[in-house]
């Protein structure tokens, strides 16, 4: 993730460095995120292979999940 | 009608969570399919929405394949005694709800006429309560297709035209 420390703000704007403004390709995206520890600005890759993909699980039954979730879970009521 | 996820796509479509989910996870059973659908939607331009229901139930996935993965025990049970333990799933839930937004994935919200539209389609349909939920939001928002890989959706392929990948539902 690319995270800028340092940022200005003026005239309500936020100023980015020239550096990471000349690195994006016209195609990116930005996403800005404010997080506990300040704001992150990252060049956004496709969103779509960003998400494809994006959660190693084991195999799973995602439509029996979905259909029995408080089923498999809540064993104590009964 | 049930329509294959390979057929011609309709102008817009609602996207069933089950689509997003098995795209997302590698463990899910129909996850390439799922990904070259989202691949085709995207390249084709398609409009797609989804109920704000959906995020819930991606949600709850996310937390509950991490949080069982790294406790070995159901989530509600490691909940319990844990509540901090759904943080693991943080990164996971921020992630990919941005890149849904960043897609451009309409975010559709549930009033009181999609619930009471929902109430009927649980009888008319046969429909789970959250199904039917999805079921009358898709109608209520004028959808004509909905995509899942949901086999109680088969149902309702009267009522709009059903994508999957799920050969149960391709029979």
């Amino acid at each position: 993730m690319e995270k800028i420390e340092e940022v200005e703000i003026e005239e309500g704007c936020i100023k980015l460095p020239v550096e990471f403004i000349q690195r994006l390709k016209h195609e990116n995206k930005v996403l800005v995120r404010l997080e506990r520890f300040g704001l992150i600005v990252k060049p956004k890759i496709d969103p779509v292979e960003d998400l494809i993909g994006c959660v190693k699980s084991v195999p799973r039954d995602i439509e029996k999940q979905l259909d029995e979730r408080v089923e498999e879970d809540d064993s104590e009521i009964y | 009608m049930i329509v294959r996820f390979t057929d011609k796509l309709p102008k817009a479509l609602y996207l069933d969570s089950s689509v997003i989910l098995n795209a997302t996870m590698t463990g899910g059973r129909f996850h390439a399919e799922c990904a070259s659908f989202l691949r085709r939607i995207r390249d084709e331009g398609i409009r797609c929405a989804t109920a704000s229901l959906s995020l819930d139930e991606i949600w709850y996935i996310l937390i509950k394949n991490k949080v069982e993965h790294l406790t070995g025990q159901f989530l509600v049970k490691s909940y319990k005694s844990n509540p901090n333990s759904i943080l693991s799933a943080r990164e996971d839930v921020e992630r990919i709800t941005f890149d849904l937004l960043m897609i451009g994935l309409e975010i559709l919200t549930v009033d009181l006429d999609a619930m009471l539209d929902a109430k009927d389609f649980l009888w008319d349909c046969k429909l789970l309560p959250r199904d039917s939920v999805h079921l009358a939001v898709t109608l209520k928002h004028r959808f004509k297709a909905i995509a899942t890989t949901n086999p109680d959706f088969r149902s309702v392929s009267d009522l709009v035209d059903v994508y999957t990948c799920n050969p149960k539902m391709l029979r």
